[in-house]
């Protein structure tokens, strides 16, 4: 909070400081809502910019660190409705193709996956873990925002409850509700992935 | 039950909740099951491999962060502002440097008509007359300076005046605020443009900006010759390294952004224009007057200096898809003025205005609940409009030395209760550019290395203003 107080007082170069101490998290963040690493680039600093700007609305009732994400969140998720670059699978489409959502997710992240695929039946072969990584990103993807959103708040970036409702702005009791969906959902995505993971 | 289970994961279970849940799952197989797949789903989730940001984030946030300093003045975050600032307040805000765009453009004409006539320079005056950037009533030019000195005021206490609503109002007489709104910055500074003929020539000039730029903090420039002890570390001595085409629309350009004061500028060009550079590859823009040479940059920046001695703290100018206005903007009344005794500066009584209100759209843009103040303003002013013009055909800065009359009250109050108001800034302020010892601040300059020099256009007709506001928005 100190730091805050001093940027607040004029010293902008404390936050730089601020930039230094939460830019990793930040990124990562919007890199997993917006799905696109350039693009996250781009949206952490504009997070950072807008915070710096809009310091003079943070009452320091949460951190920094919440008030920042909320930013970033918000950016992120504004910047996926506005561009419509969803590299998503459909669920359908994905059940109504060769195999589960998780394998095709897998196809699509993964051409070294995909032609193993093809070219041996065996099911008892293992998926490593950088497919099976692409397999919980791509699926990540397939949520809508809001599922998306509590799921990298919660599992990816460690928040609590209350603090992922700070951000969102929502009871939490949502927060709760959105979560058990959200990785209903997900566990379903990738269930393949992870058994086939665990089978190695 | 399924949230309960989330939550029992997650740690996020009360007492009497956990106690439930842990029956169940002693008692129901597939609630076991369920929590391991949900256990799964987040472990899966929680193992995604992370990224470092990308290094650019901080420096070109910094970068930004300085920019925005050096051309807007806000190097503390917007905490400073009013809490709440409302949108109508910083459309006045909007509609006073616009304003002010006006108040200079009159400024500099005015400034080189006088040069001029006394042989002093030979201010080369280029695009005024193809396109004057703002088409206003010579009288209401008169009035929005006298209002945009109150604007000052009445911003440095974050009260709307009612002369704001009244610039607004002639603004709209004779200008799209939009143009401006959708210009990418709101105000740009003066430009200083090297043009080079070559590249070898580039590289040449580039180092000697280098000299004179040696760090980031502007240390050589900071012991040029009147450069102020305490800006060493101000933020005013922050330079921006700008993209081709990122301060004006122009490419292939290198861009420095600097806050500097009239010494130091002075100083950049002296080592822009040595050794061997064609005295007439110096050109230094400001406003409507494009100046080639380096001892005529010299008088233009004089003239900046002469204006920040008379407390304004910076003066940029504004472009406008080639059309040029000088914007002086004022963002505070120096205190001394008032202990000086120096008050013409916010008289109205030399004011003739020319009442904008009547000439103004009906959609131009409102000042909410300052409509009677409207009223009052162009009452006042319609009451010293027979005042003689040429009381007024001088800068502010010219006036600063001039004894003046005395206030009328309410002027005087408003002044003063600036002057309190905006103490501690001002000191703050003061404390950042070297204290009340260094007159003024300093203006913001853009110095350009072309290396493909452009002719000049002197038969291009004026755009029309559609096109001038598709050029602003960056419409091919």
């Amino acid at each position: 909070m100190e730091l805050v107080e001093r940027v607040k007082q004029g010293q902008t170069e404390a936050y730089g400081e601020l930039v230094r101490r939460y830019q990793d998290r930040v990124f990562n963040a919007c890199w997993r809502i917006c799905g696109h690493l350039e693009d996250a680039r781009d949206l952490t600093q504009e997070a950072f910019l807008k915070a710096f700007e809009g310091l003079g609305n943070f009452r320091q009732q949460s951190g920094f660190y919440t008030w920042i994400f909320r930013v970033a969140v918000n950016l992120s998720l504004s910047h996926r409705r506005n561009v419509h670059r969803r590299r998503t699978v459909s669920l359908d489409a994905a059940s109504a193709g060769t195999g589960t959502l998780a394998e095709e997710l897998v196809k699509r992240e993964s051409p070294r996956a995909a032609v193993r695929d093809e070219s041996d039946d065996d099911p008892t072969r293992g998926l490593g873990e950088a497919e099976l990584h692409a397999a919980v990103a791509g699926a990540l993807q397939t949520l809508d925002d809001d599922h998306r959103t509590v799921i990298v708040l919660r599992d990816i970036e460690g928040f609590d409850y209350q603090e992922i409702a700070t951000i969102l702005q929502i009871p939490p009791g949502t927060v709760k509700s959105r979560l058990f969906r959200a990785r209903i959902a997900l566990q379903k995505a990738i269930d393949p992935a992870i058994s086939r993971e665990d089978a190695k | 039950m399924g949230e309960l289970l989330s939550g029992y994961i997650d740690g996020e279970l009360d007492a009497r909740e956990r106690e439930i849940i842990e029956r169940v799952l002693r008692e129901d197989e597939s609630a076991r099951q369920l929590l391991v797949d949900l256990q799964r789903t987040a472990q899966a989730v929680a193992s995604l491999p992370r990224h470092a940001a990308p290094a650019s984030i901080l420096g070109d946030t910094q970068a930004n962060l300085e920019r925005s300093a050096l051309l807007y003045d806000f190097p503390e975050p917007r905490a400073h502002q009013t809490r709440g600032r409302s949108s109508w307040t910083a459309r006045l805000a909007m509609a006073a440097m616009v304003g002010l765009v006006v108040v200079t453009g009159w400024w500099f004409m005015a400034e080189q008509n006088r040069s001029s006539s006394k042989s002093k320079t030979e201010l080369a005056q280029r695009e005024v007359r193809e396109a004057a950037p703002i088409s206003v009533p010579t009288d209401s030019r008169i009035a929005l300076e006298r209002r945009g000195d109150e604007f000052a005021v009445s911003d440095a206490v974050g009260s709307a005046g009612a002369a704001v609503a009244t610039v607004e109002q002639q603004l709209a007489a004779g200008v799209d605020p939009t143009s401006f709104r959708s210009q990418t910055f709101a105000a740009e500074p003066v430009r200083l443009q090297v043009t080079v003929r070559d590249r070898a020539e580039r590289e040449a000039v580039s180092t000697r900006i280098e000299a004179a730029l040696s760090s980031q903090r502007l240390a050589d420039l900071a012991s040029a010759p009147g450069a102020g002890e305490d800006t060493t570390n101000s933020v005013q001595n922050f330079y921006y390294r700008g993209k081709a085409g990122v301060n004006f629309d122009a490419a292939n350009e290198d861009q420095i952004l600097v806050r500097a004061s009239p010494q130091q500028i002075d100083h950049l060009l002296t080592k822009l224009s040595e050794p061997n550079q064609p005295e007439e590859a110096v050109a230094l823009v400001a406003g409507p007057i494009t100046v080639q040479g380096v001892e005529k940059s010299r008088s233009v920046v004089q003239l900046l200096g002469d204006q920040q001695q008379a407390g304004l703290s910076r003066s940029e100018t504004k472009r406008n898809d080639g059309l040029s206005g000088g914007l002086l903007k004022i963002v505070g009344i120096d205190p001394k003025l008032l202990s000086s005794g120096d008050k013409s500066a916010t008289e109205p009584g030399v004011a003739p205005v020319e009442s904008a209100a009547e000439a103004a759209p009906t959609d131009s843009p409102k000042v909410a609940d300052d409509e009677s103040s409207v009223a009052d303003a162009e009452e006042s002013a319609k009451s010293h409009r027979a005042a003689a013009k040429t009381k007024v055909a001088v800068s502010t800065a010219t006036r600063a030395a001039v004894q003046p009359p005395t206030p009328p009250p309410l002027v005087e109050r408003r002044l003063r209760a600036a002057a309190e108001s905006s103490r501690e800034s001002a000191g703050k302020d003061d404390q950042r550019r070297g204290g009340e010892e260094t007159p003024g601040a300093s203006v913001t300059v853009v110095v350009q290395i072309i290396e493909q020099p452009k002719p000049v256009e002197t038969d291009k007709p004026a755009k029309s203003k559609t096109d001038r506001a598709k050029a602003s928005k960056g419409i091919k």
